[in-house]
């Protein structure tokens, strides 16, 4: 349990930290925030009336009570560009609510891929004995891996959507207007991203089942008479697929980031793309809750990692304290 | 010449294999053209001809012709040279400060490693991508900044690197000797230690490469990164991927030339990591 308890705490604390970061690192730029509101119109009396409106003229742990109270109760501001009426800017949080599921469709689309690639081509390559095979499937890793996600993304287009025309590309379908049609669109960004993670995670796989094959309990297992089969799945897959656990939480964490170059290559109208968007127009409060919930989403993954962790080895909740 | 036999003695000297001379070729190969690029280009990155508009690859074009009809292979050598002197830079400087934090943390421990490890850790954790994109959107865009945004990002990943490092080898026999003998502390991190620590470190600059390649052509194409007339591959991909049915080389040579530079890193580093196996 201690090591549970140690976990959450840890996580508690650095949710905290992660709050405190993103909402100091944009205090440091909110004086042209205002200029650029207001562009050509800006006079120091109406620069100063929108800062009174904005909050800004208030001290910094005064404002940051004040918006860490709005985030508990999912009040993130409001957005410096887009409008909701006539004389109300939209809310943050409406801004993010139709595009958050989006994001979250594709990172975990992509996620399933990367799993069943990665573990496929893993435990093929570890246990294929030809040398050239080996060459073969390291070579090809390799130059998955040096593939950046856009211009594999771009590769995908042309091939699928130019080429063999199974989509339309820049025609995003949304899930209000056909899910089937929302999850053939997505499959493709979804597919840029897994290719690279799932070429490291088989590489990751190999290493372990390798490294675990020339453990003195696969002697054992062999000596007793285990088929080869057996021996893999029952005996090395379970030892080796732990350090594999901890690698997950990186990938994740990455094809949460991927997501943000993916979205634009295909125009995915997720978080992604409006982060991208948001930062080019200098919209601060849409960036700040942009980068707080990938951030939380990031701590909160490892979190999950830690505990599955946990339960999956227990030497790591004895050694822990 | 000094007798310095401490330190010089034990490094292993890095022999070739094939992915090491592999990966020294091609990535020898882009640098050199990135270079050449800096200075000089077949034709002009800038002039605009309408008549040789979405030219294909031919002898006279080697990579055929863009949008405005500008010579493609002149404009990937002036990106090349842009990604070269960003990576260059960007590994210069945090492998820098990786290394110095790194060492004092990794050879004194203590509380100040501990709390620094921590943040270390924390800062590590976040993709690189994301960590930049916040730099880039307070410091804004431009070569500048992406060079400032990746050097601060990339300190991290160095110093986990090198600290583990140095606390391996902090209590090895030949260090308890050099300090027995009176050698200085600053001596022994970077005179004792640091040769024997310098494969790892290597390791690590080759995938600092990689990553400031990949992040700084990633903020580009996505138009906060480097910006014109500065020629950037990312920026030339995005504007490619608009005439990929009328022009596919377009996409495909900045793309290739990205894959290829980072792909001969990776060779070093796989190439270097073998030697150490060894």
């Amino acid at each position: 349990m201690k090591y549970f308890a140690k976990k959450t705490l840890t996580l508690i604390i650095t949710l905290f930290m992660i709050s405190i970061a993103t909402f100091f690192v944009f205090q440091i730029i909110p004086g042209d925030a205002v200029a650029n509101m207001l562009g050509t119109e800006a006079t120091p009396e109406r620069e100063e009336a929108l800062r009174q409106q904005l909050g800004l003229d208030k001290p910094i742990p005064v404002r940051y009570a004040a918006w860490i109270k709005g985030v508990a109760h999912g009040d993130f501001g409001r957005s410096y560009r887009y409008a909701e009426n006539m004389n109300e800017m939209m809310s943050v949080s409406r801004l993010i609510g139709d595009k958050l599921p989006v994001t979250l469709t594709l990172a975990v689309l992509s996620l399933i891929m990367t799993v069943i690639l990665g573990f496929f081509i893993g435990i093929v390559w570890a246990g294929c004995k030809s040398r050239t095979l080996d060459a073969v499937f390291g070579i090809i890793t390799q130059g998955a891996m040096a593939v950046p996600s856009f211009f594999l993304g771009i590769l995908i287009i042309f091939f699928f959507g130019i080429i063999l025309r199974m989509f339309t590309p820049g025609q995003y379908v949304s899930y209000h207007d056909s899910v089937a049609g929302f999850f053939g669109y997505l499959i493709f960004p979804a597919f840029a991203m897994a290719v690279p993670k799932s070429a490291m995670a088989a590489r990751f796989l190999r290493n372990a089942i390798l490294e675990q094959g020339g453990l003195d309990y696969v002697r054992t297992a062999k000596s007793k008479g285990c088929t080869d089969r057996r021996i893999m799945w029952r005996h090395i897959l379970r030892n080796a697929i732990i350090p594999v656990i901890t690698f997950m939480g990186t990938v994740i964490a990455e094809i949460v980031a991927g997501s943000i170059v993916v979205e634009q290559v295909f125009s995915v109208p997720g978080i992604g793309r409006l982060l991208v968007s948001s930062i080019s127009t200098r919209d601060f409060p849409v960036v700040q809750t942009l980068i707080l919930y990938i951030a939380v989403a990031v701590m909160v993954v490892y979190y999950i990692v830690d505990i599955v962790y946990g339960i999956v080895d227990p030497r790591m909740r004895s050694n822990e304290d | 010449m000094k007798t310095d036999n401490t330190a010089k003695g034990r490094t292993k000297r890095i022999r070739m294999n094939g992915y090491l001379t592999a990966g020294l070729i091609i990535t020898g190969f882009f640098v050199l053209l990135g270079i050449i690029g800096m200075f000089w280009t077949p034709y002009s990155t800038t002039a605009m001809s309408a008549s040789e508009k979405f030219a294909a690859p031919s002898l006279a074009h080697l990579m055929g012709t863009d949008n405005f009809g500008r010579d493609i292979l002149s404009r990937v050598m002036k990106g090349l040279g842009t990604t070269v002197m960003v990576g260059v830079l960007v590994v210069l400087v945090s492998g820098t400060a990786g290394l110095v934090i790194g060492a004092l943390t990794g050879y004194f421990g203590g509380i100040v490693d501990e709390v620094i490890m921590r943040i270390n850790d924390a800062l590590n954790s976040f993709p690189s991508i994301l960590m930049a994109l916040v730099v880039v959107s307070i410091l804004g865009t431009g070569s500048r900044n992406v060079i400032i945004a990746l050097s601060i990002v990339f300190i991290p990943s160095f110093v986990r690197v090198v600290r583990s490092e140095y606390m391996r080898c902090r209590n090895a026999d030949y260090i308890t000797n050099a300090r027995l003998m009176g050698v200085s502390r600053i001596r022994i991190m970077f005179v004792h230690i640091l040769p024997n620590i310098m494969s790892t470190f290597l390791v690590a600059v080759t995938v600092g490469f990689n990553n400031a390649i990949l992040a700084e052509s990633g903020l580009s194409y996505l138009g906060i990164g480097v910006q014109p007339p500065d020629a950037s591959l990312g920026k030339m991909l995005s504007d490619a991927q608009g005439y990929l049915f009328k022009a596919p080389w377009y996409a495909v040579f900045p793309g290739l030339t990205i894959v290829l530079f980072v792909l001969g890193f990776s060779l070093i580093g796989e190439g270097i990591q073998r030697n150490n196996r060894r």
